[in-house]
C-alpha cells in the first residue's frame, strides 16, 4: 500500500523536479541566444508553461527535455512569439537588458555571440552546448540542415576568434 | 566541439538571475487557461450572433438588403511590398532584382546563405531542382522603433515534384526583417516531414544507387549531408533532377 502510494504521489519524473532540474540550464541558454535576461525568462516561463499542459504525456518520453527545448525554440523562432516580444519591447514591458553590456567588457564568448544573429547563437548553443545533435537541433529551429551548417560554421568562425583573443 | 562546449558553458553562467519560481509558471497556466475560457465564451458569442444576423438576412430577403460597404483594404506598408517583391524575385530565380531589397550587410544565414555569393548559388540550386513556389501570402506582422517584420507562408514543389504528381508542401515560411526599406536579414522554416518523406529520401536514395561517385559532390556531409552550393553540385542536381523525373514519371 505505501509503494502504492508514492507512486501515485510521483507518476514517473514529477513536473516540480524537472522544472528544478531543467530551469537554470534552459534559461542560461536562451540567455545566450536572446541577450536579454527578460526575454530569456519569458521564453523560459512559456516553455515550462507549455510542457506542463502536456504533462501527463512529455513525462512518459524518453527523452522531455528534448520536448522541453524543442518548444521553448519553438516560442522563440515562431513569428508569433517574436511579434510578441518586439510588441512587449515597444511598449516597454519587456525593459532593454543594461546588464548586457557590462557582461560583453567582461567575457570575449560573450561579446563574439553578440556579432551573430539569434538563429546562428541558438545553432552553437544546442548542438555544442547542449548537445543535441544537429538533425535534432535543425529541427529544433526549424530550418534545413544546410542552414544550420552555415550558422554553425559562422558562429565556430566567432568563438574562435575570442578564445584565441584571450 | 568541446572546446566550443566549455567556453559556451562558462559564457552561459555569466546569465544574471532569474526570477524562476515554479509558482511564477503555475500562475502564468492559470492565466492562460482564464484567457482561453474568455476567448472561447466570446467566439461562442461571436458565431450565435453571425448565425441570428445570416437568417435574419435571408429571412428578409432583398427588402433588406443594404447597399455593400466598400471593402476596405488596408494600404501595404513599405516593408511589405519590399518583402513580397523579393520573395518574387526569390521565386523567380532573379538574384540580381532580390539583391536590389537587401541591405548592404543582410543576414541571409537563416536562409542557408553565407552573403551574397552563396545567395546567388542558392537561386541557381532552386532553379536547378525545379523549385516552385505557390500560394504565397505576407502579412505584416509587427515592427519594433527601427524594425517591421514580415511574414510570408507558402506552398512549395521541389526535385520535380509537381512533375511526377506529388505535393505541393504546405506549412513552410520566411520572416523578413526591414528596415530602411530594406530587408536586413531573412530566415526560413522548412516544413520538411512530407517533403523529406516523398521526395529528398527517395531522390537521394535514387542519386546513390544510380550515381554513387555524384553524391560527394551534390552533398555537403560536413555537419548534415545536405546539398552542397557549388557550381558543380549544381550542374549535377540539375542533370538529375530531370534524369529522376522522367524515371519515376514514366
Amino acid at each position: 500500500v505505501e509503494t502504492d502510494a508514492i507512486e501515485l504521489a510521483f507518476p514517473s519524473l514529477s513536473f516540480e523536479v524537472f522544472f528544478e532540474q531543467e530551469r537554470e540550464s534552459l534559461y542560461r541558454a536562451l540567455w545566450l541566444v536572446t541577450r536579454n535576461r527578460f526575454e530569456a525568462e519569458e521564453l523560459t516561463q512559456e516553455a515550462f508553461v507549455r510542457v506542463l499542459e502536456r504533462w501527463d504525456r512529455i513525462s512518459t518520453l524518453d527523452d522531455p527535455r528534448a520536448y522541453l527545448f524543442r518548444t521553448a525554440m519553438n516560442a522563440f523562432r515562431t513569428s508569433y512569439g517574436r511579434a510578441v516580444l518586439a510588441a512587449k519591447r515597444t511598449i516597454k514591458f519587456l525593459p532593454a537588458d543594461d546588464a548586457i553590456s557590462q557582461i560583453d567588457e567582461r567575457d570575449a564568448a560573450v561579446r563574439a555571440l553578440a556579432n551573430l544573429s539569434p538563429r546562428q547563437r541558438a545553432a552553437v548553443v544546442l548542438t555544442d552546448m547542449l548537445g543535441f545533435r544537429s538533425e535534432e537541433a535543425a529541427h529544433m529551429l526549424g530550418i534545413r540542415a544546410s542552414t544550420l551548417r552555415v550558422h554553425m560554421s559562422r558562429a565556430h568562425a566567432a568563438l574562435k576568434e575570442s578564445m584565441t583573443s584571450e | 566541439v568541446n572546446e566550443y562546449r566549455s567556453t559556451l558553458e562558462r559564457a552561459g553562467s555569466n546569465a544574471p538571475p532569474a526570477d524562476l519560481a515554479l509558482e511564477r509558471v503555475l500562475r502564468r497556466r492559470e492565466r492562460k487557461r482564464r484567457n482561453q475560457r474568455i476567448t472561447a465564451g466570446v467566439v461562442g458569442i461571436a458565431v450565435f450572433v453571425a448565425a441570428v444576423w445570416v437568417l435574419g438576412a435571408r429571412l428578409g430577403g432583398e427588402t433588406t438588403n443594404p447597399a455593400k460597404p466598400p471593402m476596405v483594404v488596408p494600404g501595404e506598408t513599405k516593408a511589405l511590398e519590399v518583402a513580397k517583391n523579393f520573395f518574387a524575385a526569390y521565386g523567380a530565380f532573379d538574384a540580381d532584382r532580390a539583391i536590389t531589397y537587401l541591405a548592404d550587410d543582410a543576414d541571409l544565414s537563416g536562409i542557408g546563405a553565407d552573403g551574397i555569393r552563396e545567395f546567388r548559388l542558392l537561386l541557381s540550386y532552386l532553379e536547378a531542382v525545379e523549385y516552385r513556389q505557390l500560394h504565397t501570402s505576407c502579412l505584416d506582422v509587427g515592427s519594433s522603433a527601427l524594425e517591421t517584420y514580415v511574414h510570408c507562408t507558402y506552398d512549395f514543389h521541389s526535385n520535380g515534384s509537381d512533375q511526377i504528381g506529388r505535393g505541393p508542401y504546405s506549412g513552410t515560411s520566411i520572416h523578413f526583417t526591414v528596415r530602411d526599406g530594406k530587408i536586413v536579414r531573412a530566415s526560413m522554416y522548412w516544413e520538411l516531414g512530407k517533403y523529406a518523406s516523398q521526395m529528398w529520401y527517395p531522390f537521394k536514395e535514387w542519386v546513390s544507387t544510380n550515381y554513387p561517385k555524384d553524391v560527394a559532390v551534390m552533398y555537403d556531409d560536413t555537419y548534415t549531408g545536405d546539398y552542397a552550393l557549388t557550381p558543380n553540385s549544381i550542374r549535377l542536381w540539375k542533370r538529375h533532377t530531370r534524369e529522376y523525373v522522367e524515371q519515376v514519371g514514366r
